[in-house]
């Protein structure tokens, strides 16, 4: 296999959506711990399960492009991916307003 | 592209190739590079979010109006910075595929000055209600 770039740039990206996603499921988790309603708890498990659903959405990107879309100069812009991030994003910070004015 | 006739994104495929349908495909680097930098403010927008759910679920940290307001703030910012970041992921994204200057890091000083003045806030506000 050869190296297509010596900035080891597609292997940084994935571990910076390992960890994004790894927070967000720190956060929901968390959430689902400690909400102070049912409410609250299975908005926390709505966005842990979406992260997870993340998580598996990248893992099969990766296996597909393993090494061929790369070298080949395909796209490897991913949107789906990006507008789930902020969707489960979004989710974990209404379910921050509702924690806020709820409590 | 290749040489063997690529289908047109904009006419057939799914919403999400429609969303950069123009220009053509930029250095794979520079994507990667703009997925980094989404994901990487995600995480700033992630940290206030926990800043915020965290103070909600503080307990008696902080007087009660002053501890309701700066939850919901900190999880209405972080849901702001969210949504901006995947503004910004998309506009540079079709500037490469167009290859036309980059989007203007208009977030950036506003966060910076936007977090220097609150902390400054925060510490008169809990050293006043202490």
């Amino acid at each position: 296999m050869t190296l297509w770039d010596r900035g080891a740039q597609h292997e940084r990206t994935t571990l910076a959506w390992s960890r994004t996603i790894l927070s967000i499921i720190v956060a929901g988790l968390l959430c689902a711990r400690f909400a102070p309603t049912t409410a609250g708890a299975l908005l926390a498990a709505a966005v842990v399960c979406g992260a997870a659903a993340l998580h598996l959405r990248r893992a099969r990107v990766q296996q597909r492009r393993r090494g061929h879309s790369l070298r080949a100069g395909e796209p490897v812009a991913d949107p789906g991916s990006v507008l789930l991030a902020t969707g489960v994003t979004l989710l974990l910070a209404t379910l921050g307003v509702v924690f806020a004015l709820g409590d | 592209m290749t040489a063997s006739d690529p289908p047109d994104p904009a006419a057939s495929g799914r919403w999400t190739d429609r969303l950069l349908a123009e220009g053509t495909d930029p250095d794979p680097r520079f994507t990667l590079a703009n997925e980094r930098t989404f994901l990487a403010w995600i995480r700033t927008a992630l940290a206030m979010i926990a800043g915020g759910i965290g103070l909600a679920l503080s307990g008696q940290l902080l007087a009660a109006p002053l501890r309701h307001g700066l939850a919901a703030g900190f999880s209405v910012v972080g849901a702001l910075i969210a949504a901006l970041a995947f503004r910004r992921w998309l506009r540079t994204e079709r500037a490469l595929r167009r290859a036309e200057t980059l989007p203007l890091p208009t977030l950036a000083p506003i966060i910076s000055y936007g977090l220097a003045v609150t902390s400054v806030a925060l510490v008169a506000a809990v050293l006043a209600t202490r």
